[in-house]
């Protein structure tokens, strides 16, 4: 039973970064481009339901749960291909966008955020269920981050909706 | 092929024929003289017709083949492209490897493309341009620096200035060959280097760019030589005729087949470019053997003898592919050094006095060592079952035929490197397991498959021993009984109903009897033969209790069992008899690996997939194997059993693991042993890796290992060798952490003496308290925590 009290004890620097990360985690980096939009802290109430979900910042980069093995860094190159995704949704180009984004997925395959903007992008592509799917893992991921959940069951509904 | 022989055949034959009709036509006019000029007349227009019905027979021929597809090219397989970026865990061994891999050049500056360098962790790589499914990665000048933690800076090696991220070109690691095994690697006329088209004009036909298809001088002239030898000795055949020979006719020498070869070469230039029948010749002319792949086209040879694009080649490189024309196999550089040697540089030489090159850069080259690449680029010998994967996958969605013919490109998702940490330590750990155990040599057999847990990427697959050996594939095809692989299917259906068990929950390990539908007695054991009563739920699956998880299983329903299987991604039918919950049912090792990502993924099955993309040869994609997932279970249940699984390797059946892998880092995963210790199995995930490694024999003899005593150390080996991540999983927001007492399974509080902090389903957990529990109704801060 030991293992118990040693993966609580691990948890417990966990919680305390997370806490940490939560309470400061308004503070952008100084080099966000302009257009990026306003930080946003995770508490602002979730948007209303159809609108796209704004992510509080652009790098809204919640580092793994091992503290020891968070890098931080990591979260450049997932951020530029998280903006090329963006563009390329915004043109229109939907594969090239889903491309974009999974290759962000295997440098973080537990970013609940680039699981939420690929579940948005499958949507406009009009794979309902795979969107419906996909926004249900970013959920799961999505730990404290209630913006993103309430993002992520607004897509649901509107898929369910549309059934 | 078969078809125009025959038709060449037959024009011979009709042809005797025709002569002796004209004959006794001759003969006729002959008794009347009067009509003799008409009849010459007569015959002169039939022979013309005659003529110029060939004519256009074989302009036709030349037309059908010249404008139509004119080479079957084998799909191309690329491994999965290498991405950089700081954070990421590549290693300068890794790095290394992979620029190796790409048959990168090391030099002291790197100038050009292909060529990289290293001092100590700073490696300076200039990338070739690479085509993509879905964009041109552009030639990139990169300035790396990689330690054992992983990339710590990437810039543009011109600039200075920080890079993002940065996608290398993939490596290619085999073909999909037509069944006669013709290989290409097609080259555009403009591709063809300079040097390449003066040494072909200088060793085979100076007068290319100007005669019509046959040189009558150089023919008369080898015609004089052959008849002065009294054997050929000479040829005279221009470029434009060989590439007739080559393409359109049957190697027999005859004087008819000559003609016919003049002929043809005459009409293909009259009706062609020269540049364009120049590119024909470049990539059909046969240039050597690799095993039973045929060498076709300088494209190819470049990479064959010089592990590089043909662009890239030096001029003494460029000469010595040419001097192949005469005899690939006698001037073979690799088994002919000497008579190779003398070949380039008679064509050297011939450079030079045709004006081609200068005296000095005649010199120069001949200097010049061969500088042919020590094994040719047998990738496909590489990884014979993981492309054999790949051809499975491709042929539910392509027709064999094309996929040899079409230059199709397929991007898959081997890791290269994991691959090669898995070949080395599957071999390296079976011959350790057959030493310690006194086991022949040779007689232990694998078979691993390592996946992305979320994407679902097979990232590398072991069919057995000999990695580079196409034979058996055991991780497809070796479909062997589970044991206690299993039953995590059986506790997380368990935990999927939490108001009737949690991990706490305490089971009967007790003798149970069973009767099978043939009325047979089945009274199944746990593995040290004892019982061990009451048991809570966690440890009868950390210990792998039988008689526990049996009447679990039958509590549950063994159709359940079978539905939630199914759910999981399982596609064979499994028929629900109680010996399934003990692991009768026979799965690869493949399968197993897709029932482990839904554990390894929180609920989600993603199809475990082998190919990303696959473009056309001109690069237009064709088709898209998305990354797709479905929720087939709840992420609290999961987590709980993920927990428990975590339990499996810190004291129970996986403790073993520690011996590989250090105790803080967290890792999941089960053994499983079967009757007799005839299959000896491991599955396990990290955070970023899942790994299924299946030991046995194939004579399906006992083998004498448990799944820890054998499967668990190669995984546990392999798994080192990657460097993995921990687990790190993140309780769902229905799982809440309570302090009980894991004696009574009460509610207890974090002061008590022995309380554990365990998870569970919200609403699911304990609501007696111990007394311990009673005298502080205050709840500790961390699990206020937790709770929130």
């Amino acid at each position: 039973m030991s293992y118990l009290l040693n993966s609580f004890s691990r948890l417990l620097p966990v919680a305390a970064i997370a806490f940490l990360l939560g309470a400061c985690a308004s503070t952008g980096p100084s080099g966000a481009p302009p257009k990026a939009p306003v930080a946003k802290a995770p508490t602002t109430p979730p948007p209303a339901a159809g609108r796209r979900y704004e992510p509080p910042e652009v790098a809204a980069y919640r580092p793994p749960a091992q503290p020891t093995h968070a890098k931080p860094q990591m979260a450049k190159a997932v951020q530029t291909l998280l903006r090329r995704a963006e563009q390329q949704q915004a043109e229109g180009q939907l594969a090239s966008a889903a491309n974009t984004l999974e290759r962000a997925l295997r440098i973080e395959p537990n970013n609940a955020l680039v699981w939420n903007r690929l579940a948005h992008v499958r949507f406009e592509q009009g794979h309902y269920r795979q969107a419906a799917s996909l926004a249900q893992k970013s959920r799961t991921l999505a730990g404290g981050d209630a913006a993103l959940k309430a993002d992520n069951d607004a897509l649901i509904q509107r898929i369910q909706a549309r059934r | 092929m078969a078809t125009r022989k025959k038709k060449v055949r037959r024009r011979k034959a009709a042809k005797p024929v025709r002569r002796t009709t004209g004959r006794r036509r001759r003969a006729s006019a002959k008794k009347r003289s009067f009509g003799w000029m008409k009849w010459l007349a007569g015959l002169l227009v039939l022979a013309l017709l005659v003529v110029g019905g060939y004519s256009l027979y074989l302009s036709k021929i030349v037309r059908v083949k010249f404008e139509g597809k004119r080479w079957a090219v084998p799909a191309r397989v690329y491994a999965r492209p290498l991405e950089l970026y700081v954070g990421a865990p590549v290693t300068p061994e890794q790095l290394q490897f992979e620029l190796e891999l790409l048959v990168y050049r090391k030099v002291k500056h790197p100038r050009k493309p292909a060529q990289w360098s290293r001092a100590g962790s700073r490696f300076l790589i200039h990338g070739r341009e690479f085509l993509f499914w879905d964009a041109r990665e552009p030639s990139h000048q990169l300035e790396v620096r990689a330690s054992s933690n992983g990339i710590s800076s990437l810039r543009d090696a011109r600039t200075g200035r920080a890079i993002d991220l940065m996608r290398m070109e993939p490596p290619v690691i085999g073909s999909i060959y037509p069944s006669h095994k013709e290989d290409r690697v097609l080259v555009k006329r403009e591709e063809l280097p300079d040097h390449l088209v003066a040494a072909l004009l200088a060793a085979e036909d100076h007068d290319y760019f100007h005669h019509h298809g046959i040189n009558l001088l150089s023919i008369g002239r080898a015609l004089l030589a052959n008849l002065r030898a009294g054997r050929t000795v000479q040829g005279g055949s221009t470029l434009t005729q060989q590439l007739v020979k080559n393409f359109w006719l049957t190697p027999e020498r005859s004087l008819w087949r000559k003609l016919n070869e003049a002929w043809m070469a005459v009409i293909l230039d009259a009706r062609y470019d020269k540049d364009e029948i120049l590119e024909a010749y470049a990539n059909e002319v046969f240039l050597g053997q690799d095993g039973d792949r045929a060498i076709h086209g300088f494209g190819l040879a470049s990479w064959f003898y010089f592990n590089r694009p043909l662009g890239e080649l030096k001029l003494h490189e460029t000469a010595l592919l040419v001097g192949l024309l005469k005899g690939a196999s006698y001037y073979n550089p690799r088994r002919h050094p000497q008579r190779a040697l003398e070949r380039r540089n008679l064509v050297l030489e011939q450079m030079y006095r045709q004006g081609f090159i200068s005296r000095e850069v005649a010199e120069a080259a001949k200097r010049q060592p061969l500088g042919v690449a020590k094994a040719g680029r047998r990738t496909s010998a590489r990884h014979p079952a993981f492309i054999d994967l790949v051809r499975r996958q491709l042929q539910r969605d392509y027709r064999e035929e094309d996929l040899t013919s079409e230059g199709l490109r397929i991007f898959t998702t081997l890791d290269p490197w994991a691959q090669r940490m898995l070949n080395r330590e599957l071999d390296r750990g079976l011959r350790q397991l057959e030493k310690s155990r006194k086991l022949g040599k040779g007689t232990l057999q694998s078979a691993a498959v390592l996946v992305s847990p979320q994407g679902g990427e097979v990232r590398a697959l072991s069919g057995g021993r000999e990695a580079g050996f196409a034979g058996f594939n055991r991780a497809l095809d070796a479909v062997r009984p589970t044991g206690s692989l299993i039953k995590p299917v059986v506790y997380l259906l368990a935990l999927s109903r939490p108001e009737r068990y949690t991990l706490l929950t305490l089971l009967e390990d007790e003798p149970i009897r069973l009767r099978d539908a043939k009325g047979r007695i089945w009274q199944p054991k746990n593995y040290d033969h004892k019982t061990h009563g009451q048991v809570p739920l966690h440890r009868a699956l950390a210990h792998s209790y039988n008689l526990a998880t049996v009447r679990l299983g039958l509590d549950l329903g063994l159709d359940k069992v079978v539905d939630l299987l199914h759910r999981m991604g399982l596609q064979r039918p499994v028929r629900p008899l109680p010996s399934l919950l003990l692991g009768a049912v026979s799965l690869s090792p493949l399968e197993v690996a897709q029932l482990y990502q839904v554990f390894a993924s929180g609920g989600f099955r993603t199809p475990l997939r082998a190919i990303r993309e696959v473009a056309d040869a001109a690069g237009q994609p064709l088709q898209r194997y998305p990354l797709e997932v479905e929720q087939v279970a709840d992420p609290g249940p999961v987590y709980l059993l993920d927990r428990n699984l975590v339990e499996v390797m810190r004291e129970g059946t996986g403790k073993g693991i520690r011996r590989y892998l250090p105790a803080d880092l967290e890792v999941a995963g089960k053994t499983g042993t079967t009757n007799e210790l005839r299959d000896s199995w491991f599955a396990g995930f990290s955070s970023d890796w899942l790994g299924v490694v299946w030991v046995g024999r194939d004579d399906n003899k006992p083998a004498g290992l448990t799944g820890s005593s054998g499967a668990l150390r190669l995984w546990g080996a392999a798994m080192k060798a990657l460097k993995l991540m921990p687990l790190g999983l993140v309780p769902p927001e229905e799982v809440i952490y309570v302090w009980v007492d894991p004696k009574t399974g009460y509610r207890s509080a974090e002061h008590c003496e022995g309380a554990v902090a365990m998870p569970f389903i919200r609403g699911s957990e304990p609501r007696i308290r111990a007394d311990c529990a009673e005298e502080l109704r205050e709840r500790g801060f961390f699990e206020r925590l937790f709770d929130g």
